[in-house]
């Protein structure tokens, strides 16, 4: 479909994305202060640092929570709003805004909304900025999940006498299941990495474990920011991978 | 929007409406209110144009043409690494299709913050590294974009041409591009967008000279204190980003 020589640039690039994430690992086991890779000598030093530091533990937990929470949040109001019998463009729009406007301008109005609200700086605000984050790709994993046999499978289910809510446990929600899996862990992702709308609607008790990096790596980051880097990668990654399993088994045969 | 259950939509508008139009008015507002005295943020209740008549001097003019181009940048720079990885992951198939697809998403999916400190290592201080940085951030889902598209395409229509005798060259121009054409417009609106948005690359990598206006709210708001300036970066920061909605193709605003 393409020359060979696109091909190798397009793997050239792949790699070079995963360059970063790599070189933040390899130097988390520095035994040193010095933010080197180690090639010799490896060392967990920082790593147990970090896994004692309350820091960084209670920010990590927060994390976890406030990313579980804005799941909880995103992935009802998504499958809803993708089960609406009939969508305007204009309806679609509103729902994908979120994704649309810059993290930063977000996070300034969502820090404005929850001052004004007097919910600056607590979990609510926290949970509900990283919901709606997340409140697009839920809507749109929901979606594609509402394929064409699902309406005819519910209007068959209704047709046989079945009311709203059975057809909901007995029928919607099967089907749906593996999708509304994949937009809880997408927008578990969402919340868990977020580093730019934290940033601003976080107060000192909802710091996550971005926000506390965040402020680290502005001024001299040092290896535990690299630890708490691997860190997140593990947890995302894992979760990801525990998300992807249950909804896989959620599959309807 | 007709038909019963149409109620189901309201929770989910209802909240991107005011999460994200909400925000936009209150900014707005909080742009009009004159700046704090002493240690406060802002004079509750007050309306003034000061933190709008800043925004007129060189420095601020500086800003808004670092955004600008900034987001320009990594329009250009995430559409054509998000092309060329696609080009390379589109056309596998099975379990190959899918660890293309992971290592292309999964360190901007996991690892956010592992790789801010990885690009903070190993990129170049000043502009090119911050719009590195933020390509970095943008390229990933450049290339989903793409990949859809590119495996939306025919292979029917590219074996026709393969017979016709066109060479693998021939066959990306003619084909492959043109159908991929709408794919690549929404990768460049949506990259100057979140390019005009770009924080994390100028703010851990670039110099001072070079703030994009997110930067630049985030001090205003945080170092300064000064939140009616910092929303009124916010609202300009706003207003170019529905501009670059405004002047993209029609095609990938379809």
């Amino acid at each position: 479909m393409s020359p060979a020589w696109t091909r190798a640039l397009g793997w050239l690039l792949v790699s070079a994305l995963l360059v970063p994430v790599a070189h933040s690992v390899w130097v988390s086991f520095s035994p040193d202060m010095l933010l080197t890779p180690p090639v010799a000598a490896w060392s967990l030093r920082w790593h147990i640092e970090f896994m004692g530091d309350p820091q960084w533990t209670m920010a990590l937990g927060r994390s976890l929570l406030a990313a579980v929470l804005a799941a909880g949040v995103a992935v009802p109001l998504g499958a809803m709003a993708a089960l609406a019998p009939a969508r305007h463009g204009a309806a679609m729009a509103v729902l994908m805004a979120p994704a649309c406007v810059p993290a930063a301008a977000l996070g300034l109005g969502l820090l404005v909304a929850a001052h004004a609200a007097g919910l600056a700086g607590t979990w609510a605000a926290l949970v509900l900025a990283h919901a709606l984050m997340g409140l697009p790709v839920a809507v749109l994993l929901a979606r594609l999940g509402c394929a064409a046999e699902l309406e005819l499978l519910r209007s068959a289910a209704r047709g046989l006498g079945a009311g709203p809510w059975e057809t909901a446990r007995r029928v919607t929600l099967p089907l749906l299941a593996p999708w509304l899996w994949a937009a809880a862990g997408a927008v578990f992702l969402i919340s868990f990495n977020d580093a730019v709308v934290a940033v601003f609607v976080c107060g000192p008790d909802t710091e996550t474990l971005p926000v506390v990096a965040w402020r680290q790596l502005r001024h001299a980051a040092g290896p535990l920011v690299a630890v708490a880097g691997v860190a997140s990668l593990a947890c995302a990654g894992g979760v990801a991978g525990v998300v992807m399993m249950i909804g896989g088994r959620a599959t309807p045969e | 929007m007709t038909g019963r259950g149409a109620w189901l939509l309201v929770p989910a508008l209802l909240a991107c409406a005011l999460g994200t139009a909400g925000g936009a008015a209150l900014t707005l507002r909080m742009s009009l209110h004159a700046p704090g005295t002493g240690a406060g943020l802002y004079e509750p209740g007050s309306w003034s144009l000061a933190s709008w008549a800043v925004l007129a001097d060189a420095h601020h003019g500086r800003i808004i043409a670092t955004t600008v181009v900034t987001g320009l940048a990594v329009a250009a720079l995430s559409t054509a690494a998000g092309y060329l990885m696609a080009l390379a992951a589109a056309p596998l198939s099975g379990w190959r299709f899918a660890l293309a697809m992971g290592l292309i998403l999964a360190p901007r999916l996991c690892g956010v913050l592992a790789a801010l400190f990885g690009l903070q290592r190993l990129l170049p201080r000043g502009w090119p590294g911050g719009v590195l940085a933020e390509t970095w951030l943008v390229a990933p889902y450049a290339a989903l974009v793409l990949v859809v598209a590119m495996r939306g395409i025919d292979p029917a229509l590219a074996a026709a041409a393969r017979g016709l005798g066109a060479g693998p060259w021939l066959v990306l121009a003619r084909v492959v591009w043109p159908l991929s054409l709408p794919a690549v417009a929404l990768c460049l609106q949506l990259g100057w967008v979140w390019g005009l948005g770009a924080f994390l690359g100028p703010l851990f990598l670039g110099g001072p000279d070079q703030a994009t206006l997110a930067v630049e709210m985030q001090r205003e708001l945080f170092d300064l204190g000064r939140w009616p300036r910092a929303a009124a970066d916010g609202v300009v920061l706003s207003l170019l980003c529905l501009m670059a909605f405004a002047a993209s193709p029609r095609g990938a605003r379809a």
